[in-house]
């Protein structure tokens, strides 16, 4: 049936040579002999090529095709070669996800026995803080952008969106009780959905504090942080109000967004998209929709600036009104930690096209980080990268939280809730570098835009942080 | 809470004060939380009392005029003075208002001299005026540190040798946050002088060594006259074949250059080569100490507690380099007997040195050290995942801008120097035509993923043997694009291209792709 391999290869490498090159596959009598022989880049070209081919099927429907082409990855694709191996693997592993779920009850009943380890969970979480500095330059410009906005204020409330790593608050906690002026009194109101983890923070944090004799309370909130009420974080007159939201807020701008999605693949504008695009770019209705929302500050937000989509499009109802909620509270200060990419286009191949480029880069930089062989890649790359990429590929309408968008539309959208942006200090700044050098990986990068600080793996930005006040 | 304390004329020693006072009574304590005020800014309306060095100076104050017993309080003195039979009275607290107090320093140069920077409590002004103007005259035993003050003596000497905190260069820290200070100030300056050119000649190396802290202990010199980078050639070559005798020689080699690269976390691992570069080594202390003043008296506590930010979040790492400790140790054992001697200096040689063994060093120490006896480095260095997608955008932009087949062959001719040579690039038997190569020279001006929706639409073609031109022209006739733009090309190629036809011409290609062309 298939052509077989009696063509020679290039007889520069010796089969055994080639064979080494490759990842250890399983299928060693699999029916494609021709494709063991593919070195490295060349795999990693072709796995890119049938990636592409295979969504390119699946969006439009072409499911035999679509399968074929899973094949032939399957047959190069492993989540433990190299970089592009790997990401092949969970990438179809989404793309068959998304296929799945075309048969609804195939796809529960596949699903129906798995069960949810809050352990692994709470430790892959854990692994990617200490893997990855990106969690910690967040939590070191959230804490140094909180001691100078505390400055003088003796009652400190803050709020921690997902209280799940005690480690930033016990550094603020050791900064605010050597502060010169004195201590003030500490409050930290966390917000998780497992009652453990707010268990276990609440312990940490109150042990540090009781060390250094600071003065605090830790309030724990259970539940999910869609369904909070922002009656249940007590802000109290007279206390200043801080609040931290480290990737929180895309998950807000998911919404059943059948009605609004537009049918040619072009969608809205990505930034790495066709300059083809541009012509399809503005929406009128939702253009309309956006100059109406604009009462607060004043300034329309130019709706041709070169990287923008109409805003306040599907999904902006919740986000809106949990940031509207949030400003209620009249913060002091408000740090956003998001993901710096466009994973929100509304087709398939628009989300497939930039999710390449960030986890690309995302899993280059898990690869100087870890060894092939570690345990500890491959539970952060299945467990967090691996459910990111599905959820962003499989996953549509309210399902799809994973509703990363960049930076500049981030802006945009507080801007419009009513908050000013307070550019970072240089202090948070410089402390932050040093702890990207102290991590021996040339990749990393930070820079700052626009009073924000972005986190970038080689040129690839992957994580914003910016400062906010509440603008009266 | 403040004392109030009894100065009024009736003592002696030659006192002034601005205002007379009552005797008085200390206040009982009150459960109301007395209000206290900053220390240097006094309330306004309470009363000044400058009081001389002498008086201030003086413990017993009160003296009983029969026995000579001095009293610190005229309260006790004339408790004391009923034991003689001799008429004493003791002073009832005034019932007017309490009039708050505030202290002066005699001390004319002293900012606490001026009234409106007065301190509220005795017992402080006298301490201030010891430490500051006064000798020291109490001295810990276990450091030479002296103290004017008695109680900060004994403060001093229940901490002292309890805790310390050791920089490279050598200075002791007792106090957590000058250390962290120090340290990020010191290790800012070996990093920046091994981040400039490398390591300029290897002899410096040794003299340098010479006069570094001897206090390392876990790396003996291992750097003499021999140079390593040298050996760069020699690991590069045998990475690739992974062979294990050339292991020592690329691990020797990446313990003697990690090493800088990774100085500013790595405290535990001297380094000596780097430090004598960057700061003169006779004065390790003097230099970080000058430049710990001067960041913590500039930046305050602010640089303070952000490097103690960073500093917690790095301790993983920290933490982390200190398995490889063992790990180095055993490098250096395996590497010394492996050197050979008939290296030839090569400088140049250096960053690819570098390079690689930073890449094997931070995925050594990256991980959670479970891994790091079982890494083998990867066969040969692979391509990033992101150079892979950029360079199949390219592949498919070039595609875009001429023929895919010129294309192609350009591509692969071109990146046959760094790998073998793509098995359909050597089939490619097309000429090169200049004006491609020129476009390809120029960085084609595509997007991205433009490049990629291209090479989707191209790639296809991965073993061609003829030309794509009609295959180009099968998808655009056949396609029928309904709204024109590139994405619709790709669409309609997805379900109307008959790729096995386009295959079914590269007889004789390494890969077939009749498996693709399946139909259904």
């Amino acid at each position: 049936m298939f052509q077989d391999e009696s063509s020679p290869l290039s007889s520069s490498s010796s089969p055994l040579q080639v064979f080494s090159m490759m990842s250890l596959s399983p299928n060693l009598g699999s029916p494609y002999p021709w494709l063991r022989e593919l070195k490295s880049e060349e795999r990693g070209l072709y796995l890119i090529h049938l990636l592409l081919t295979c969504a390119n099927h699946v969006a439009n429907g072409s499911l035999e095709n679509a399968n074929i082409a899973l094949e032939q990855i399957s047959q190069l694709a492993s989540p433990d070669g190299d970089t592009m191996q790997r990401m092949a693997a969970y990438f179809t592993e989404a793309l068959a996800d998304r296929i799945l779920k075309a048969w609804p009850g195939l796809h529960k009943a596949l699903n129906s026995t798995r069960i949810a380890l809050v352990s692994e969970e709470i430790l892959v979480r854990k692994l990617f803080f200490e893997m990855f500095p990106f969690l910690k330059v967040a939590f070191v410009l959230t804490n140094q952008a909180v001691i100078e906005a505390m400055e003088g204020e003796k009652m400190v409330h803050i709020i921690d969106l997902n209280a799940a790593e005690p480690a930033q608050w016990v550094a603020l906690i050791q900064a605010l009780s050597a502060r010169p002026e004195g201590q003030p009194h500490l409050r930290i109101t966390g917000v998780h959905q497992r009652k453990e983890v707010l268990d276990q923070m609440a312990h940490r944090l109150t042990e540090e504090a009781e060390k250094l004799d600071l003065p605090f309370q830790f309030n724990p909130v259970v539940g999910k942080l869609e369904n909070l009420d922002v009656e249940k974080l007590r802000v109290k007159t007279g206390e200043a109000l801080a609040i931290s939201s480290v990737l929180q807020l895309h998950s807000f701008l998911a919404s059943d967004d059948e009605h609004h999605r537009k049918k040619s693949p072009l969608g809205s504008k990505n930034l790495n998209g066709v300059h083809l695009q541009r012509a399809l770019q503005m929406n009128q209705s939702t253009l309309g929709e956006l100059l109406e929302k604009d009462t607060v500050n004043g300034c329309s937000p130019s709706p041709d600036s070169a990287s923008s989509s109409p805003l306040s499009s599907t999904g902006s109802v919740k986000i809106d009104g949990f940031l509207n909620a949030l400003w209620g509270l009249s913060p002091k200060l408000m740090v956003v930690t998001e993901q710096d990419s466009n994973h929100n286009g509304s087709t398939l191949m628009e989300r497939l096209l930039e999710s390449l480029y960030s986890f690309a880069a995302l899993f280059d930089c898990s690869e100087s980080t870890a060894a092939r062989t570690s345990l500890e890649r491959f539970k952060v790359e299945k467990m967090l990268f691996g459910e990111e990429i599905k959820n962003i590929i499989a996953c549509e309408g309210t399902e799809r939280k994973e509703r990363h968008e960049k930076l500049e539309k981030w802006i945009q959208r507080l801007n419009l809730a009513g908050f000013g942006n307070i550019p970072l200090s240089y202090y948070g700044m410089l402390h932050a570098r040093r702890l990207l050098q102290g991590y021996n990986c040339d990749g990393y990068k930070m820079k700052e835009e626009n009073g924000c600080v972005v986190i970038c793996w080689q040129d690839r930005p992957l994580f914003s942080v910016s400062a906010w006040r509440c603008r009266k | 809470m403040p004392v109030e304390l009894d100065n009024s004329s009736t003592t002696s020693g030659g006192e002034a004060s601005v205002s007379s006072s009552g005797n008085q009574n200390p206040p009982p304590k009150s459960t109301v939380k007395k209000k206290r005020n900053l220390p240097g800014m006094p309330d306004p309306d309470s009363e000044v009392i400058a009081l001389s060095p002498t008086t201030l100076l003086a413990t017993n104050r009160f003296v009983c005029e029969i026995c000579n017993k001095g009293f610190q309080r005229d309260q006790n003195l004339q408790l004391h003075r009923r034991g003689h039979n001799l008429p004493w009275k003791l002073r009832q607290r005034s019932s007017n208002e309490v009039k708050k107090k505030v202290y002066v320093c005699p001390e004319r140069t002293c900012v606490h001299h001026d009234p409106s920077r007065a301190l509220g409590d005795l017992t402080g002004i006298k301490k201030h005026f010891c430490r500051k103007h006064g000798e020291k005259k109490w001295k810990c035993d276990k450091c030479s540190k002296k103290y004017a003050v008695q109680s900060d003596w004994k403060a001093h000497s229940k901490i002292c040798g309890t805790r310390e905190y050791r920089c490279d260069c050598g200075t002791v820290f007792s106090r957590k946050d000058s250390f962290i200070t120090h340290r990020a100030f010191c290790d800012a300056l070996a990093e920046e002088s091994t981040k400039a050119p490398p390591l300029p000649e290897p002899p410096k190396k040794n003299q340098n060594q010479a006069d570094a802290d001897p206090k390392s202990n876990s790396d003996p010199k291992p750097l003499t006259a021999e140079p390593e980078p040298a050996k760069a050639p020699v690991p590069s070559a045998a990475a690739s074949a992974s062979a294990a005798p050339a292991l020592p020689q690329s691990t020797s080699l990446i313990s003697s250059s990690v090493f800088p690269i990774k100085s500013s976390e790595l405290s535990e691992y001297p380094i000596p080569t780097v430090q004598g570069a960057s700061v003169p080594a006779p004065a390790p202390a003097p230099a970080p100490a000058s430049v710990n003043v001067n960041c913590s008296s500039s930046t305050g506590s602010i640089s303070n507690s952000s490097s103690m930010f960073a500093s917690l979040f790095a301790p993983s790492t920290k933490s982390a380099s200190l398995q490889p400790q063992a790990f180095t140790d055993l490098f250096q054992s395996m590497s010394r007997p492996d050197r050979p001697a008939d290296l030839a200096p090569s400088t140049s040689a250096e960053p690819i040195s570098l390079c690689l063994s930073t890449n094997h060093g931070s995925s050594i120490f990256g991980t959670a050290g479970q891994e790091r006896r079982q890494y083998a480095p990867p066969p040969q260095p692979a391509m990033s995942a992101t150079a892979l997608l950029q360079k199949a955008a390219q592949m498919g932009a070039a595609a875009s801008n001429t023929s895919l087949l010129r294309g192609l062959g350009i591509v692969s001719s071109s990146s046959s120097a760094q790998h073998d040579n793509l098995r359909w690039g050597q089939r490619q038997a097309e000429p090169k035509n200049a004006s491609i190569a020129a476009g390809l020279g120029l960085g084609l001006p595509c997007d991205e993923s433009s490049g990629l929706k291209e090479l989707m639409m191209g790639t296809p073609v991965f073993g061609p043997k003829q030309t794509t031109l009609d295959f180009l022209g099968l998808g655009v006739a056949a396609g029928g694009t309904p709204n024109g733009g590139l994405p619709a090309l790709i669409t309609s190629i997805g379900s109307g291209l008959d790729v096995s036809e386009a295959a079914a011409s590269f007889g004789g290609a390494d890969f077939t792709f009749k498996d693709l062309g399946r139909s259904s």
